[in-house]
């Protein structure tokens, strides 16, 4: 093992939670991208990631098939019918839906979760609802990546910092455009460089940080685009990448909130 | 382009209302924030059949102690609080009263070749091996619970990890610290299934 890989062991922690100082996670990357060893730790790490994520889906996709079915109350009758009604009453909590609004008592305060009233026409006999209780679909995220070692980032991560977001597409030059800013700035504290590949893009050994996109908008940066980004999160500029607009707009950001933007060392 | 109010993706939403501020419609927030409790509740449920019921009771607790909901962090992550507890709570009072018992959910079986496999089906898009899922939930459901429910909140659609941290009520680095080691041992039990999935 070379003093590198040593080095690069010893901050590993740091590197793989978005902890490392942005001079310090460049010269790991540089590190990474000529140290077969080290890549394929950071590899192993995103491949647990992977498979965490895996197992998680599929307890979801257990859990929500064992959701309880809807059962409803016979027709009440005296003692029976009350008993059936507090059983209806602890179903009918799992199935917010499953409560009519027109129904439901609007002078207390109760929620559904406690509360349910017996249906005024109930079934006569207990029935199963036929469909299954699914959460509504989640939204998409406006930004949500994920780095080499399979940590999710939101902005909030970034959130302190100037970052300059790329979507790189598979034109040569935008890439390029990208590595020449981030050659240029790396050294600004406070301005993080994040690039990241579109869809089906792949990028061989790029010397710039790069995470992949989970399934959000990327703030609506389209592929072969830029923006930045302010430290409190605010979309600051948008352009594309390869006609020379990355330069002027993070130096326009540096005379902006370089006064503002606390040194990270 | 300047910034403008709707650019801003940091504001939270879902934080508690100040004084003078409308009262928190609790029954439109359950509905609202329940399909995210039920992914925290699969977190942090040993069992994850009881994901469901978790819920259920940290609804009816939440409803209960709204008066004390202090308003100091969203109301999401407040929910999620209780989720947490009334799953680590919830685990460890079943274990008392049924430890001697065996979860048919949790059962596997063997194949002819006497290789395990699980009642669940395989993947849909079988790009894992169900032996490996095997492993990586053997290896997880072996994990301490400090390190496991970090872990598998990391997977929670949308969780930060500074969300994590204040739903665990720990530091943030504290919770880097154990995902990193959650996942360092999870590697280490895996390794043999690594290897032949990367010489593949």
């Amino acid at each position: 093992m070379t003093k590198s890989c040593q080095w690069v062991e010893s901050r590993l922690e740091s590197y793989v939670s978005e902890s490392l100082s942005p001079a310090e996670r460049g010269e790991l990357d540089r590190h990474a991208a000529d140290c077969a060893a080290c890549r394929s730790e950071l590899a192993a790490f995103a491949e647990v990631d992977a498979l965490v994520a895996e197992h998680f889906r599929r307890r979801l996709s257990r859990a929500s098939r064992s959701v309880r079915p809807v059962v409803r109350p016979l027709r009440p009758v005296g003692v029976a019918a009350a008993s059936l009604a507090a059983v209806w009453i602890g179903y009918a909590a799992l199935a917010p839906d499953a409560v009519d609004p027109d129904t439901a008592d609007k002078d207390t305060a109760v929620p559904d979760v406690e509360r349910a009233k017996p249906d005024p026409d109930p079934e006569p006999a207990i029935a199963l609802s036929e469909a299954p209780l699914q959460p509504p679909p989640a939204p998409v995220a406006r930004f949500r990546v994920q780095d080499s070692a399979g940590y999710f980032h939101s902005l909030e991560d970034f959130s302190g910092s100037v970052l300059v977001l790329g979507v790189v597409d598979g034109n040569a030059a935008t890439a390029a455009a990208f590595e020449a800013s981030y050659a240029r700035y790396a050294g600004e504290s406070g301005l993080r460089f994040l690039a990241v590949p579109a869809d089906g893009v792949d990028l061989d050994a790029p010397r710039f940080p790069t995470m992949a996109n989970r399934a959000s908008t990327l703030l609506e940066t389209d592929p072969g685009e830029f923006t930045i980004i302010s430290p409190d999160g605010a979309v600051h500029a948008r352009g594309t990448l390869d006609n020379g607009d990355l330069a002027a707009a993070i130096d326009a950001s540096l005379r902006l909130w370089r006064d503002r933007v606390p040194v990270t060392r | 382009m300047n910034p403008s109010a709707t650019d801003s993706v940091l504001n939270k939403s879902g934080w508690a209302p100040r004084a003078g501020d409308a009262p928190i419609d609790f029954d439109l927030a359950a509905r609202e924030h329940r399909p995210f409790l039920m992914q925290v509740a699969v977190a942090t449920t040993r069992n994850v059949d009881d994901a469901e019921d978790v819920v259920q009771e940290a609804l009816v607790r939440a409803y209960k102690g709204l008066p004390n909901f202090r308003g100091d962090c969203p109301l999401r992550v407040w929910l999620a609080r209780i989720v947490v507890r009334v799953s680590i709570n919830h685990h460890r009072s079943f274990v008392r009263r049924v430890k001697r018992w065996v979860l048919f959910g949790d059962l596997e079986r063997e194949d002819s070749d006497g290789r395990a496999a699980a009642f669940d089906a395989a993947d849909p898009a079988g790009k894992v091996e169900l032996e490996t899922l095997l492993d990586v939930g053997r290896g997880i459901e072996a994990l301490p619970d400090e390190f496991r429910v970090p872990l598998l909140m990391l997977a929670v659609d949308g969780l930060t990890i500074p969300e994590i941290a204040r739903i665990l009520e720990i530091p943030e680095g504290t919770v880097k610290s154990r995902i990193f080691y959650g996942r360092k041992r999870l590697k280490k039990r895996l390794m043999p299934s690594l290897a032949a999935r990367s010489e593949r």
